[in-house]
């Protein structure tokens, strides 16, 4: 049995500090193999490290038998290592044939690029992975989030990889484009790839990764055949502790309506909706990716344009503004954290406390820093960051902290009404379980949480009901009683309950 | 709420640091250059720039740019000049000028922020609408009288050695400096130049911090206008052409960011301070014109580049020395 990717003994500092401390990875050529860990234990530098960005301290990667020439993307390159990142790579304002193609265009005899055979081939690229349907001649940008993650797989697939690296490449999309992508990565490990898969959904790892290796705190602490292990030795592996339970129990009962959305429209495509949140409540939004979700969660927390009527505890409600809705009480926690949610540049403690500028301002319009620190601080340990970290720049964080961070700053502005727009994505089980806990805390205080989840599990195990959109409607609702995972697709697919599953 | 002063600090220590050292290199040749006169003079121009640079900092902050700022300035003057040759009191039309002032620049902000026009083409805009309207106004090439006392004794007056324009400039920065730094206005700015959807999102209203920021720059700019025109006394529409420059150029070497989110105005004062200190004493040394403006080019790039990558790099620093690893041993004293 060869192995076709070696790892062995691999550390890398950013100045003093380590974050791979002896990293041993093997894998073999025509496996998928996945890469587990917490937010913060090293997944990313060795990915890093894999496909050249950043070089190592010491330790050695073969490929195939030959040595790989660590800290050169070049290198990384030319042995065939290809990442699809979570993060998009590709340029928004080139055509899709353009990007797909980026670097290996087409020449006439006179050197210029042949936009006719550019077209061409890229067309010709996308029937062969079943993307058809995707004009080659839209920019880019014109594409749904989803598609365009299909075609960063498409271009790492371009040139046959010897390692292919999905790096959380599915963690963005639905049910059916993350299927589509592993299923690629089948194939190209049919074909002799080795396939790197980076994911924080055990169940899609056990599904597809043969093999598996657990880093934690910058060491391989766990590696073997998938079957050989239960998910609970997985998440110690990862935690270095055992979980106690990552969907909390709530004691509560949900009480009166609180926000009640009637004929709410977003645009042409989006509604008309009627959507009804109460007190203690936490109320899922299901469906497949793009039906409206993100314009429904933007419209009620004031920062999209919407039609219809909104009242929040019976008044009347106009969502005119995030900053209308924040002194209405309803606070959003936005999609993309890095983009819509923090200020990377700064600290933590001005990340939690900007959304809550008025409240800690003194007569004559000075900050009280005192009561600012203090409130930063509650909020801190109430989402559980390090107070110590309050003075750190957020961009240093790990993904997890960082969705905390964003918690917190939502949380501080105290909301009756909390919208929650996918804020487990991208984030560690540890972090998971923490998210969960603080939810149903909240819930049980009576906060009305609106969340929703790319995960199906997340919205069976933490919602009390689940409203699932498709096409920018609410096509159904699913009570607590009958809350299942199947339940929400089928709806979201538009397939009707059969006779006996009604009478059950 | 002192957070941002980490490492702009840094960058506003090396711009000090900078005027300092050419400050000693020109006393060092010729040691006039640290007399009482001298450093007065200085203190006023630098003044001159500090006020142009005054809300154009701001602007900065929050992700713009003001090109109309010497525009402005002519207007300040010009302005001035009618009014007081109309009849009004001196007092009464530096108020008004300065007032108007905050209007245009309010104009600017309206382009920017509700028009979504990009603030270079807004603000050259504007520069050309204020140039046509002055010109318009027919008083130009006005004799010194014509610049109302208010506005020469502002430029020239003294309380013991230190000129009034310079104390003025002072209160002013403190002030600026403690709105930026621990108001809750002041993190706005900081927030919607950082990033304006994040700030949006925030409950922000990220229109209103913008139309603030442009009408205190056409405000701040103005009033440099006047005290100009009253130190030089006399008014010319090109009397604000060298401050479209310094105005940038002192926010940026002072350790702004360009792209916003970053910077103080302490920064800008060290950055105007610098900028005089170097016009003043390049000449002491019998270069060419061409040598002239190519050493000035020069070092201005070297401040800018101190003041953005010094700050970078010291943050950088912290931002490991912040992480949970063991300090570095410390030195024990031995005990007798």
């Amino acid at each position: 049995m060869s192995e076709a990717l070696e790892i062995t003994g691999l550390r890398k500092s950013y100045g003093p500090v380590e974050v791979l401390r002896g990293v041993d990875l093997h894998a073999r050529a025509g496996e998928i193999h996945a890469l587990l860990g917490e937010n913060g234990a090293g997944k990313s530098t060795l990915i890093k490290v894999l496909s050249g960005v950043t070089g190592a301290g010491a330790g050695t990667v073969t490929l195939g038998g030959r040595r790989l020439t660590l800290g050169r993307p070049t290198a990384s390159t030319a042995a065939g290592v290809r990442t699809v990142f979570q993060e998009l790579s590709t340029i928004p304002q080139l055509t899709v044939a353009e990007n797909l193609l980026y670097g290996a265009e087409p020449l006439t005899p006179w050197g210029l690029v042949s936009g006719r055979r550019l077209r061409a081939q890229a067309r010709e690229l996308l029937a062969r992975y079943g993307l058809a349907r995707i004009d080659v001649t839209r920019p880019l940008g014109e594409l749904a989030l989803g598609d365009r993650q299909l075609l960063e797989v498409v271009k790492a697939l371009r040139e046959q990889p010897k390692v292919l690296v999905l790096d959380e490449a599915t963690s963005a999309l639905s049910s059916e484009d993350s299927a589509w992508v592993l299923e690629q990565g089948r194939r190209a490990a049919d074909n002799g790839a080795v396939v790197l898969l980076i994911t924080h959904r055990l169940a899609e790892m056990r599904a597809h990764a043969e093999r598996l290796t657990v880093l934690r705190g910058g060491e391989s602490v766990l590696s073997g055949a998938t079957a050989d292990f239960t998910d609970d030795e997985l998440i110690v592996g990862m935690l270095g502790r055992r979980l106690e339970v990552l969907y909390p129990q709530r004691s509560g009962a949900p009480g009166d309506a609180l926000l009640e959305a009637s004929g709410l429209a977003v645009g042409d495509r989006i509604g008309p909706l009627d959507l009804t949140v109460r007190r203690g409540e936490v109320l899922g939004i299901g469906g497949l990716q793009g039906q409206g979700q993100r314009e429904l969660l933007m419209a009620l927390g004031g920062a999209c344009g919407s039609r219809g009527s909104v009242r929040l505890s019976g008044s009347p409600y106009a969502a005119s503004s995030p900053k209308a809705a924040l002194a209405a009480g309803v606070a959003l926690v936005p999609e993309d954290r890095q983009r819509e949610g923090l200020f990377l540049q700064q600290q933590v403690r001005d990340n939690i406390t900007i959304a809550s500028l008025r409240a800690l301002t003194r007569p004559g319009g000075l900050l009280d820093a005192g009561k600012a620190e203090a409130a930063a601080r509650e909020q801190a340990v109430q989402v559980g960051v390090a107070t110590d970290r309050l003075g750190t720049v957020v961009s240093a964080l790990s993904g997890g902290n960082q969705q905390k961070v964003v918690l917190g700053k939502a949380l501080l502005a105290r909301p009756s009404v909390l919208l929650l727009h996918d804020c487990t994505r991208g984030v560690d089980v540890g972090t998971k379980a923490d998210i969960f806990a603080l939810i149903a805390e909240l819930a049980d205080r009576g906060v009305a949480v609106v969340f929703y989840s790319s995960d199906l599990s997340e919205l069976v195990h933490v919602c009390d009901r689940v409203a699932v959109m498709a096409e920018g409607r609410i096509v159904g609702e699913v009570a607590a009683d009958a809350l299942t995972e199947q339940a929400i697709l089928r709806l979201a697919v538009g397939v009707t309950p059969t006779r006996t599953e009604v009478a059950a | 709420m002192s957070r941002l002063r980490g490492h702009v600090s840094v960058s506003t220590a090396s711009a000090f640091g900078l005027c300092a050292v050419l400050f000693l290199i020109a006393t060092i040749h010729s040691s006039g250059f640290a007399s009482g006169g001298n450093v007065r003079q200085l203190l006023v121009f630098s003044a001159f720039i500090g006020f142009a640079a005054l809300g154009q900092t701001v602007v900065v902050l929050s992700g713009g740019l003001d090109l109309s700022v010497p525009w402005l300035m002519a207007f300040g003057g010009i302005q001035l000049s009618h009014w007081a040759g109309d009849g009004m009191p001196g007092g009464v039309a530096i108020a008004l000028v300065v007032l108007a002032g905050a209007a245009i620049g309010l104009v600017n902000g309206v382009g920017v922020a509700w028009l979504r026009l990009p603030p270079i083409i807004m603000t050259l805009a504007m520069g050309g609408l204020v140039q046509a309207y002055l010109l318009s106004l027919g008083v130009l090439n006005t004799g010194g009288s014509g610049v109302p006392h208010a506005a020469e004794a502002a430029a020239s007056d003294r309380i013991g050695p230190i000129p009034v324009v310079a104390l003025v400039w002072l209160v002013v920065a403190i002030g600026i400096g403690i709105v930026l730094a621990r108001s809750a206005a002041g993190r706005r700015v900081y927030a919607v130049g950082a990033n304006d959807e994040v700030a949006r999102l925030s409950g922000i209203d990220v229109g209103r911090v913008r139309l603030a920021a442009y009408a205190l720059s056409g405000a701040s700019a103005a009033f440099a206008g006047v005290i100009l025109a009253g130190y030089v006394g006399s008014t010319y529409l090109d009397i604000g052409a060298p401050y479209l420059f310094a105005s940038i150029a002192a926010v940026i070497v002072g350790g702004a960011s360009i792209m916003g989110g970053r910077g103080t105005y302490w920064g800008t004062v060290a950055g105007a301070l610098t900028l005089t200190v170097l016009s003043a004493m390049l000449p002491l040394f019998h270069l060419s014109d061409a040598g002239l403006k190519v050493v000035y080019g020069v070092v201005i790039l070297a401040g800018v580049w101190l003041s953005q990558s010094g700050g970078a790099l010291v943050a950088r620093l912290r931002q490991r020395s912040s992480s949970p690893t063991p300090a570095s041993p410390e030195v024990k004293s031995v005990e007798p």
